[in-house]
């Protein structure tokens, strides 16, 4: 049986939005694109990072390289995504300010958090959020 | 009771691999809150370190400079963002980071519970003018829960 179940976003007239040509974005939900699926979500709070760099994992036992994202927190209350420095990162040879860095690992059976320490910042604790997605195509 | 959309040749009855499913009320998405973009300028008078090197002969000034949008949530959204200007000239997911031997530039975006924070540290030989930095940003209405 085929048919479309749709949604329209506040303002914008379901029906209209269905005719042709279609603009996904209209849509809160539209069955013929696939929403973005979040299989598993989860957090690891008040890590401890003490080495250069600290390695945190988490098992997803999926058996492939999943599609994810993680973010984490330092100890000055702002969030980093994967890739970033600490906030308050200024970085000058030779030293440093900030906290340190953030970066997100995956293989097919874990998803590795590691947190580079900046060279003479004492010990300090994250939190860490992270996100799984379906694999799309 | 869940509602389920299978992709064309699946059944909706049956499935259960995600993949084959155009929507499951299974599975949590993500909700938009908004979108924008910002533009950072930053007057290179205002370096906060230098440095002169040998070879080639100039001196490096190193820039820091941020700006922020309210998201005023309350809580720490989901977020991701863009680099619209880098110096490679092409759009790029953040962070942006870009070295060479006698410097680097680097874009990165933060959260709080109010907030987010666009960020620039790089190196110029410029001590003065203005130089932009234009972002893009989603935020989502997901909480991320790690206060």
């Amino acid at each position: 049986m085929s048919g479309i179940f749709a949604i329209s976003k506040s303002g914008i007239d379901v029906f209209d939005a269905l005719e042709s040509p279609v603009d996904p974005n209209d849509f809160i939900i539209h069955s013929g694109y696939s929403t973005f699926k979040i299989l598993v979500q989860g957090k690891l709070l008040n890590q401890t990072v003490s080495g250069q760099p600290t390695t945190f994992s988490v098992a997803h036992n999926l058996g492939y390289i999943p599609n994810f994202y993680s973010f984490c927190k330092f100890p000055d209350d702002k969030v980093v995504m994967n890739g970033e420095f600490s906030y308050d990162f200024t970085g000058h040879y030779p030293a440093s300010n900030g906290y340190g860095y953030f970066v997100a690992e995956a293989d097919s059976t874990y998803l590795y958090f590691l947190v580079y320490r900046n060279d003479g910042a004492s010990n300090f604790n994250v939190n860490i959020k992270y996100f799984i997605f379906e694999v799309v195509l | 009771m869940k509602l389920v959309i299978a992709k064309p040749s699946f059944d909706a009855l049956t499935e259960v691999d995600p993949d084959n499913l155009q929507f499951s009320s299974e599975y949590d998405t993500l909700k938009y809150q908004t979108k924008g973009t910002i533009t950072l300028t930053i007057n290179q008078a205002n370096y906060y370190y230098s440095e002169h090197i040998d070879f080639p002969d100039m001196w490096l000034y190193y820039h820091y400079a941020y700006i922020t949008v309210d998201h005023n949530l309350g809580y720490i959204p989901f977020f991701t963002g863009y680099t619209l200007d880098n110096p490679i000239g092409y759009a790029s997911v953040a962070p942006f980071f870009e070295g060479s031997f006698i410097g680097f530039i680097l874009a990165n975006i933060y959260a709080d519970t109010t907030k987010l924070y666009f960020m620039v540290n790089f190196v110029s030989g410029q001590n003065s003018g203005n130089v932009s930095f234009d972002f893009s940003y989603r935020i989502f209405k997901n909480e991320l829960d790690i206060i």
